[in-house]
């Protein structure tokens, strides 16, 4: 299984499998928890269902509901609306194709935290090249440093 | 996903009770790859949104895992493929830990199940408080290291 014996086969399954399993998930996770487009596009299919909205721009704040703005599509929300407009909010709501509109199950009204974001940002960017300069310097296949021994043993 | 600064701190617990550092440098790639992949998957391949979801999972892990054991050399393959595997399953325990209104950011049971599943213990919007915890477990770890190699000599 870890030897070089049929080396390519062991590659091309390898990939081929996590294709498939990619494939697999994106079958089944769609009808788990599709996105609002999708919900939009084909609004009786996806009549009734629950989908979770990791992060959502409020646009519009109106007495009753509000609009938010999630990937590339605008929804209205039905209750009041948890902050102002510009404000960020993650939802998991019911989808209703009549309107259509989402009914919130829970809200979280996310932090502007834009200083906070950029510095994780920083840290993993800083981390990640780390990682890699230290998996180069014991993997990285150097040629000339081979030769460099060689000469000298 | 929580930074990746945490990510790595995780996986460099269990990496002190490596003594190779080519391997304790695979299981640091290993708790990144879930996130290469997806990220790779998504924003390179332009893939679906749901595809990546099996990256997320344990048969995704155990499979690119393998897929990447295939480029060290084969006399380190068995042990890279379990290190590397090691810091996967890690990757999705940490993610696990993230409060995604309960939606879950983990899918380890795919293709078998498509239910995601967290602890929800940490507000995503909030890792950056987890930097000093990270930066000091890293620095107890770095230090230990230190001292027992000077014994070592």
């Amino acid at each position: 299984m870890f030897g070089n014996k049929g080396y390519r086969w062991k590659l091309a399954a390898a990939l081929a499998l996590i294709a498939g399993l990619g494939v697999e998930a994106a079958l089944r996770g769609e009808p788990t928890n599709p996105s609002v487009w999708r919900c939009l596009s084909e609004p009786p299919r996806w009549n009734g269902q629950s989908i979770w909205i990791p992060v959502a721009r409020i646009v519009s704040v109106h007495d009753r509901d509000y609009e938010i703005h999630s990937g590339i599509v605008d929804i209205r929300v039905a209750g009041a609306s948890p902050g102002p407009a510009d404000s960020r909010v993650a939802l998991i709501a019911v989808f209703h194709a009549d309107g259509p509109f989402l009914e919130p199950l829970q809200t979280r009204l996310l932090p502007p935290g834009t200083r906070s974001r950029r510095l994780m940002e920083i840290v993993s960017v800083l981390v990640t090249l780390a990682v890699f300069a230290n998996f180069a310097k014991h993997f990285l296949f150097r040629p000339k440093l081979l030769q460099a021994e060689g000469e000298a043993g | 996903m929580p930074d990746l600064f945490t990510h790595f701190v995780t996986a460099r617990v269990p990496g002190l009770f490596v003594r190779d550092r080519r391997l304790v440098a695979l299981l640091a790639i290993g708790t990144f790859l879930p996130d290469i992949a997806a990220k790779g998957i998504y924003w390179i391949l332009q893939a679906g949104e749901h595809f990546p979801l099996a990256s997320h999972s344990v048969l995704g892990v155990l499979l690119l895992s393998y897929l990447a054991c295939l480029f060290v050399d084969e006399p380190l393959r068995r042990q890279g493929f379990a290190l590397l595997s090691l810091g996967g399953l890690i990757h999705l325990l940490v993610d696990m830990t993230k409060d995604n209104l309960g939606a879950g950011a983990v899918y380890p049971f795919l293709p078998f199940s498509p239910t995601s599943y967290e602890f929800g213990w940490i507000d995503p919007e909030n890792v950056v408080l987890l930097v000093p915890l990270d930066a000091a477990l890293l620095g107890a770890i770095l230090l230990y290291e230190r001292s027992r190699d000077r014994v070592r000599q």
